[in-house]
């Protein structure tokens, strides 16, 4: 989240689109409800109506993988009426950059495309560079290749005919939700957009967000207390590992994982680090080169040398995307031998997990370390396989949860908030902490024996106070991780004409050095831990009073990144002299009269402390402004509208049926990826979440109370579809698709309603994924129906749109 | 008697098999909780049981007192060989009743817990209290019957030294119980106690068979929780259908309980002296059948009057179950009866006699199942219907107390009354 | 007194109520198949091992549709019709507001089920030791000034727990401050003569499975006309049947000695 929950009760409109965050992020509601009861209104634009539906004002239907093709429609509604925040766009906006002439657009299709390679040559789509090397701009916003007059070319075919003729949404309610929404272009008016699912879970989903970012640029509302695009992070701690590298493609702090390409540091460097000659730029990711030395520091110790480029070689290098996807169609080519499952599902929780169940088969080994026995934990005894055929030898560690052990979750919203352990671990549970200290320990000792490259493992830092060996009775101190995690310095070294002595904590992120004279695991969390005592932790704090801007930042609550900033890109909450836009809800705003009349910022931490207009306000970007045309996306610096890869309906956009720049599974790896066809599967089938599951739920359907609430996996549909099919609620119905069938229960509701796409009826289901057979409660899961095919950018699958038919159990397909 | 014994064998026997069917259900539900004999629920908590063999049950013990009241209180002293039956069916009633109610009781070992915690808000309080008291006073009653079959003449002479102080004690402690106020207890020990003293100073006359004061508390003790069984139901204004739910049900629960009990003392002796040959002189059985016209009227006109008054006549006329119900209860048990009463050929034969009291005592559980059960509407609630077991535990409570009644009959000095009083 | 109020246009229907209730009060779990009731809806209904229960009711409103949330539990009436029931005083309203239970003095007699005009207590049926279960506004928690488990856990504040008087200039508050979105009605403020469970509504009541044909009269009072009369019925036949039976017995033996004398 660019902001973070208490600040939604901020807002004066709040967007839920692409998420249903009553259900799935329900304290989010106690904050909406207080800026609701104050007038605010709430929209939700869903194919169904959910219980955030019932919470909202508006609510608008739109047929699932549709989103850009409706906010794309709001954006030209904005510009069509002059509804955007002209000096916000102007001045902290890429609106008036001019761009390359070799940028274009047709049919669908971005310059620079190959259809060999489904990717484009991204330089098409650049800025024009002036002499001095500075972006070339037009601040009128007349040229007619500046960013403005594009975007308002390419988003003026989104008409409101159009769009609604593409996404379903009844032209009245649309209409409301323009008009609402696109009112918060004056400067004291703010809206929020919330999503998540939703919007990512399709072949298109970065460019879903990209809308909302667009949108929200235009109605000056990032920045601003109760605006903001804000993405709704699921696990609990999804976001703090997320910031840790949950990812393949990023190390700690968002840094980018090292390419077969990057041979040295400094090529690695140089293919990394943004640069500016903008002398207004802050441009903040200049700093890279001290954040992969200082996390290098803290990962190889007194190895880590400039000599040796700082051990940059013992990093691995990776050839390729290993996300979920890619990994398990390797695991099902046979290419990977073992896998060890920390905290995770697969075998529920993967797209097309008929295929992604028989690649666990071809394992040698696998390790699985969790709360429970799950679905992925006994794959080789679930329903329909004999277990003397699996030859995978599995292990299940039993790993303490959340509130058998202490340490950090980060939320949404950035907080960084240290836990306690309030039980005492269940049997003969251990942390993952424990569980990963005696695995590192153990694969240390095995390479101590020899390797052929075993440097990159003996040489590993590696102490956190428990002693050399495998100790069951002693914890790793989380404290000391903690610790590392902050950063501290190597040697005795003098900042600003400050001393520091080996060992100090480093004060924040601004001091980490590029000479190896600091250490810090995860630069975004330099700040954290800033003292060698336990009272240093500023994630344990429990501060209860609010900052004096009473917006709810409650700066000494917790901590949060960058170094306790609440809402980032806060500079771009005042105009270009200090003053903010929203005077009743400032986050920070410009004081002359502080600093002994030097002036100063008071209100929330600041995006860098300098004075108003001396730096351009969205300092993590290198032409210090926010792009709502972006050049480094896969698939094309505006967001276009595609059709999912399995849709029922051609796309009315263009002749370009889908995202061109999604890799296509099912043409390189036919084998279990099978896609339907609209004769057969006409039905639109996506799946979500309810409040009472957890996920894949080993969590929640072990739990006899929440097995009580929802004990079964259910599909809901519309009464027009239930009666044209012959189902009543509660009947049993078998779901098919191309690759898998499941059965479920019916809900018949009139939630769900048809849409009617390009004059036609188009019919849309949901199912909850939550179901598998492990567990209390049991049912088929939902991923038997998915496919494995994922965004342009992120692979995430596309769990959110795909083809489907169903039919009463036991009746004729 | 002895003919009579062996003509009755095969209904014996099974009367005996019911009351064991009975009592293995009993067991069964003690063992597996109520739900598992019953088909109430959370929204028909009470059902066969309470309108049967609680409600219509104490209604029709109600002979006791009225024979007795009658007896000893108005001077009908002609009817004295029908007051120790109609007291030993009341004790009889009385102690299955409490019996039944045991086993529709979820905790019926607390039962005593009434005796210590007191609610006198609660019309079942009430109820539960007159029962303890009246079952007690008809106890005291039905001694003499022991006493003078084995012959016990001096604890005779006891009971009666200790009867009157008895009484005095149960009343004064009830009304405690039921008024929380000093005032009131001393009040009314203290009218017993003038009666007391009045004939312990020979002011009044003496009754040779009972003390008045135990007759006394027997009436008032009947009347109160006679009536109070009908209060139960005014706590349940939403449920109970218009056509029975009144203000003054507490009236009309007396009111048919004392009109009832001249037909199920008719009923009662007409049917021992089929089962068990007693013979009861015609004219008695006759002179009782004298005053039903009147109560039966009495009470038809108070039922009409108390629907009109509360507007509810149209409930009548609807097409429903209960409206159904509530004509047949009217017509069985007060209008047919009424007319076999007043037509001489039916008044003036046993069988006549027989079917009237029959249509009168159906009619009785008819109304308390119709206020109890079919009477009773709870919304969007599956509606109750009893269980077999229900029905059976019924059966074998009442095939009990058959049993133990033609025990008593046969053994214990019922009947041959007369030579009581001459003794 | 203590007192909650809920409110339909908060609550979203995320049931940590339900769960909470379970979890403090120790309940166990119900089997369920599919869904009892509308929407989400588990299980069919209050019983001895549910307290509270939320419903869904999907509600077309003219061309407006709504999806509405209400709670069920106990309404810990001012004048509580189960506690007026209950022969031995097994329930017992406090006066701090909850109704509570006391399962070592019940009888096990039902009358408060008969008696209670929202359904609420619930048996059990299928033990041999049965109780009597319902929603006891969690009574050691209030004692130690804690608010009910369902109203701490509640997200967004649609259970407020307070001093009854204070939740209803609440709750008029909220109906002054947004009149279109409520009906104007506080539920629970007068029927029955008032709970100690209040509810607000975007819907009327009748929607949300809520008896609206309740009168603002308490039950007991029903019942206080047949209780009253008590001692004035016991002192009226205490004197009457003395007196009837002195006068016939008198003129019994008055006859009788009559007799007597004209035989001798
Ligand atoms: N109770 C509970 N809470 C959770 C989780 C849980 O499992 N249970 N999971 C957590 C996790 S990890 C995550 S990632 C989040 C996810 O949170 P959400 O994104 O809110 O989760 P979903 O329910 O998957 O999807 C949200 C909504 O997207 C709608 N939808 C489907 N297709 C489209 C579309 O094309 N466009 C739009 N605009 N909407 C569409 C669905 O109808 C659904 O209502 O929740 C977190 N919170
Ligand atoms: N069809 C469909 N599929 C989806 C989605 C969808 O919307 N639709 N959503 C996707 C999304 S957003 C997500 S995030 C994934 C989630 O997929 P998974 O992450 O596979 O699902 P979870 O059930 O959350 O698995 C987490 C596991 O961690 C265990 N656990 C909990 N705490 C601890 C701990 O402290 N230590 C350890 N070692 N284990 C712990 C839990 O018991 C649980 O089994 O599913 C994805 N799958
Ligand atoms: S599940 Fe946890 S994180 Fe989510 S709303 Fe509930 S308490 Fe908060
Ligand atoms: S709602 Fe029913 S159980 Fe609760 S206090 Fe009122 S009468 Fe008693
Ligand atoms: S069942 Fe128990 S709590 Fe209910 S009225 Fe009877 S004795 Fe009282
Ligand atoms: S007040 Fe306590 S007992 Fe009652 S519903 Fe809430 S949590 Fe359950
Ligand atoms: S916890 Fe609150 S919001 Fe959730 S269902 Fe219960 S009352 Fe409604
Ligand atoms: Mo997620």
């Amino acid at each position: 989240m660019t902001n973070h929950w208490n600040d939604l009760m901020n807002t004066d409109v709040a967007m839920v689109m692409g998420s249903n965050v009553v259900e799935n992020h329900p304290i989010a509601a106690k904050w909406l409800r207080r800026t609701k009861e104050k007038g605010a209104l709430i929209i939700n634009c869903d194919p169904r109506y959910t219980r955030t539906s019932s919470f909202a004002d508006i609510y608008c239907k739109l047929r699932s993988g549709t989103d850009i093709a409706f906010v794309g429609g709001m954006i030209n509604y904005a510009l069509e009426n002059g509804f955007y925040q002209k000096d916000y766009v102007v001045n902290y906006t890429n609106a008036s950059f001019i761009i390359s002439e070799k940028f274009g657009f047709n049919d669908g299709l971005f310059t620079g495309y190959d259809e060999a390679t489904r990717s484009y040559d991204k330089s098409n789509w650049m800025y024009e560079f002036g002499p001095d090397g500075i972006p070339r701009q037009d601040k009128t916003l007349q040229h007619p290749r500046c960013v403005f007059q594009l975007m308002k070319q390419h988003f003026s075919r989104y008409t409101v005919d159009k769009v609604c003729d593409i996404t379903g949404a009844p032209k009245e309610t649309y209409l409301q939700v323009c008009k609402h929404y696109t009112s918060t272009w004056a400067p004291d008016r703010v809206a929020t957009w919330m999503y998540a699912m939703g919007t990512t879970q399709h072949t298109h989903g970065t460019q879903n967000i990209r809308t909302y970012a667009i949108l929200q640029l235009l109605l000056g509302n990032i920045g601003l207390a109760g605006g903001g695009v804000n993405a709704l992070r699921g696990e609990s701690n999804v976001q703090g590992s997320t910031d840790m590298a949950l990812l393949f493609h990023i190390l700690p702090g968002y840094l980018a994982s090292p390419e077969k390409k990057n041979q040295s540091l400094a090529e690695y460097l140089e293919a990394n680090t943004p640069k500016t000659k903008d002398p207004k730029s802050a441009n903040w990711w200049g700093n890279y080169p001290k954040y992969i030395t200082s996390l290098l520091k803290a990962w190889y110790g007194d190895h880590a040398t400039a000599e040796n480029d700082f051990a940059f070689n013992y990093l691995p290098k990776r050839s390729g995307n290993y996300s979920h996807i890619s990994l398990f169609e390797a695991m099902y080519a046979g290419q990977i031998k073992g896998a060890i499952l920390f905290g995770q599902n697969p075998a529920v929780g993967g797209p097309n997990s008929k295929k992604e169940r028989a690649a666990l088969e071809k394992l040698e080994w696998m390790v699985a370390v969790d709360l429970w026995e799950t679905d992925t934990s006994v794959f080789w005894k679930r329903p329909g396989v004999n277990p003397a055929d699996i030859q995978t030898e599995v292990f299940l560690l039993p790993a303490c949860s959340s509130v058998e052990k202490e340490g950090s979750v980060s939320n949404s919203g950035r907080w960084a908030q240290w836990r306690y352990m309030a039980v005492e671990p269940q049997g003969e549970s251990k942390s993952d902490l424990w569980i990963l200290d005696a695995l590192c320990k153990s694969v240390k000792a095995e390479y101590e024996k020899g390797g052929v490259f075993p440097q990159p493992i003996t040489e590993l830092a590696w102490d956190y106070g428990n002693g050399p060996g495998i100790d069951p009775h002693h914890e790793p101190d989380v404290h000391l991780v903690a610790r590392e995690v902050n950063g501290y310095f190597t040697k005795d070294t003098e900042i600003n004409g400050k001393p520091y002595r080996k060992g100090d904590q480093v004060p924040s992120f601004a001091f980490l050095q590029v000479d190896g004279s600091t250490c810090s695991g995860n630069w975004l969390y330099c700040n954290s831990y800033t003292g060698p005592n336990k009272e240093d932790n500023k994630m344990a704090r429990r501060g209860k009073e609010d900052a004096p801007n009473k917006i709810g930042l409650y700066p000494n609550w917790s901590w949060c990144w960058p170094v306790n900033r609440r809402i980032i890109y806060n500079r771009a909450s005042v105009d270009p002299q200090g003053r903010p836009w929203s005077p009743s809800r400032w986050v920070i705003r410009w004081n002359p009269a502080l600093a002994d009349g030097k002036g100063g910022w008071e209100g929330d931490v600041p995006d860098g402390g300098w004075p108003p207009g001396e730096k351009h306000p969205f300092i993590m970007k290198p032409d210090g402004h926010a792009w709502l045309m972006a050049a480094n996306l896969a698939d094309g610096p505006f967001p276009e509208h595609y059709e999912p890869l399995e849709s029922p309906v051609s796309n009315g956009m263009s002749g370009t049926q889908m995202n061109p720049a999604v890799k296509l599974w099912h043409v390189s790896n036919p084998e279990g990826n099978p896609v339907g066809d609209v004769e057969k599967y006409p039905i639109i089938g996506t799946t979500y979440r309810v409040s009472e599951h957890w996920q894949a739920g080993a969590m929640t359907r072990n739990l006899p109370w929440l097995c009580e609430l929802v004990p079964d996996v259910f599909v809901e549909m519309s009464n027009d579809l239930a009666r044209i099919r012959g189902v009543k609620n509660g009947d049993r119905v078998v779901v098919t698709t191309a690759r898998g069938e499941m059965e479920a229960y019916a809900l018949v509701t009139h939630r769900f309603e048809p849409f009617t796409v390009h004059g036609k009826t188009v019919h849309e289901i949901g199912i909850i994924w939550h179901f598998g057979y492990a567990g209390l409660a049991t049912g088929d899961s939902a991923n038997m129906l998915t496919t494995h095919v994922g965004d342009a950018n992120t692979m995430i699958p596309e769990f959110k749109a795909f083809l489907c038919d169903v039919h009463l159990k036991g009746a004729a397909a | 008697m002895t003919q009579a014994k062996s003509k009755a064998s095969f209904g014996l026997i099974v009367l005996r098999l019911l009351a064991l069917l009975g009592i293995v259900l009993i067991v069964y539900r003690f063992a597996n909780g109520l739900g598992s004999v019953t088909n109430l629920s959370d929204g028909y908590p009470w059902g066969f049981w309470i309108g049967f063999d609680i409600l219509a049950g104490i209604a029709l013990a109600a002979g006791g007192f009225v024979m007795a009241g009658t007896i000893h209180i108005f001077g009908g002293s002609k009817y004295h060989p029908l007051v120790r039956p109609a007291i030993l069916t009341a004790f009889l009633g009385y102690l299955l009743f409490i019996f039944g109610l045991c086993v529709d009781l979820g905790r019926p070992w607390n039962l005593w817990i009434a005796i210590i915690s007191w609610n006198h808000a609660s019309p079942m309080f009430e109820v539960a209290w007159c029962v303890m008291l009246y079952t007690s006073v008809l106890a005291l009653e039905f001694l003499p019957v022991i006493f003078e079959r084995y012959k016990l003449t001096g604890l005779h002479a006891i009971w009666k030294a200790l009867v009157p102080w008895i009484i005095i004690g149960m009343l004064s402690l009830f009304t405690l119980a039921m008024t929380y106020s000093v005032v009131w207890m001393l009040i009314i020990g203290g009218i017993l106690l003038f009666w007391e003293i009045m004939m312990k100073a020979g002011l009044m006359p003496r009754d040779k068979q009972m003390p008045i004061l135990l007759i006394m508390a027997g009436i008032m003790f009947s009347f109160m929780h006679q009536s109070s069984l009908g209060s139960l139901f005014l706590l349940a204004p939403t449920k109970l259908s218009a056509l029975w739910y009144s203000p003054i049900l507490p009236l009309l629960f007396l009111l048919s309980a004392i009109t009832v009990a001249p037909a199920m003392v008719i009923f009662e002796s007409l049917a021992s002296e089929k089962a068990l040959g007693h013979k009861t002189e015609f004219s008695l059985l006759a002179g009782l059948a004298k005053a039903m016209p009147y109560l039966l009227s009495f009470y038809l006109l108070l039922r009409v009057a108390d629907l009109v008054g509360r507007y509810s006549v149209a409930d009548a006329f609807t097409l429903s179950g209960a409206a159904v119900s509530w004509w047949l209860e009217i017509s069985i048990g007060i209008v047919i009866p009424l007319l076999l009463y007043l037509t001489p050929e039916s008044r003036d034969s046993r069988r006549g006699l027989m079917w009237s009291s029959v249509f009168v005592i159906v009619g009785l559980i008819w109304h308390r199942l119709n206020v109890s059960v079919i009477g009773i509407k709870v919304q969007a609630w599956e509606t109750y219907y009893p269980f077999w077991a229900e029905i059976f535990i019924s059966v074998g409570i009442v095939s009990i107390g058959i049993c133990a009644y033609r025990w008593a009959m046969l053994n214990l000095p019922i009947c041959e009354h007369n030579s009581a009083e001459s003794s | 007194m203590k007192a909650m109020l809920i409110d339909a246009t908060r609550c979203i229907g995320c049931r940590a109520c339900q769960v909470a209730c379970k979890e403090w009060n120790e309940l166990p779990a119900e089997k369920t198949e599919f869904f009892a009731g509308k929407g989400y809806q588990n299980p069919r209904d209050l019983s001895s091992k549910t307290w509270t229960l939320i419903t869904y009711n999907e509600i077309q409103i003219e061309d407006r549709f709504d999806w509405v949330f209400g709670k069920k539990q106990c309404f810990h009436c001012n004048e509580p019709a189960c506690a007026t029931a209950c022969p031995v005083h097994a329930l017992e309203k406090t006066p701090e507001g909850p109704v509570i239970y006391h399962a070592d003095l019940c009888l096990g007699c039902r009358y408060c089920q008969l008696a209670c005009p929202f359904l609420v207590p619930r048996f059990e049926w299928d033990k041999a030791i049965p109780e009597i279960r319902k929603c006891n506004m969690c009574p050691s928690r209030v004692a130690a000034g804690e608010e009910p488990a369902c109203a701490k856990v509640c997200t967004t504040d649609a259970i407020v727990f307070g001093e009854r008087d204070d939740l209803i200039m609440d709750a008029e508050d909220r109906i002054r401050r947004d009149p279109r979105n409520y009906v104007h009605h506080i539920y629970g403020k007068d029927e029955v003569g008032g709970t100690c469970v209040m509810h607000l509504s975007n819907v009327p009541f009748e929607e949300l499975g809520f008896d609206t044909s309740l009168a603002a009269k308490a039950l007991n009072k029903k019942s206080e006309v047949a209780m009253k009369p008590v001692p004035f019925v016991l002192a009226g036949l205490g004197l009457t049947l003395g007196a009837v039976s002195w006068i016939v017995n008198r003129r019994i033996e008055n006859q009788q000695n009559q007799k007597v004398e004209d035989a001798s």
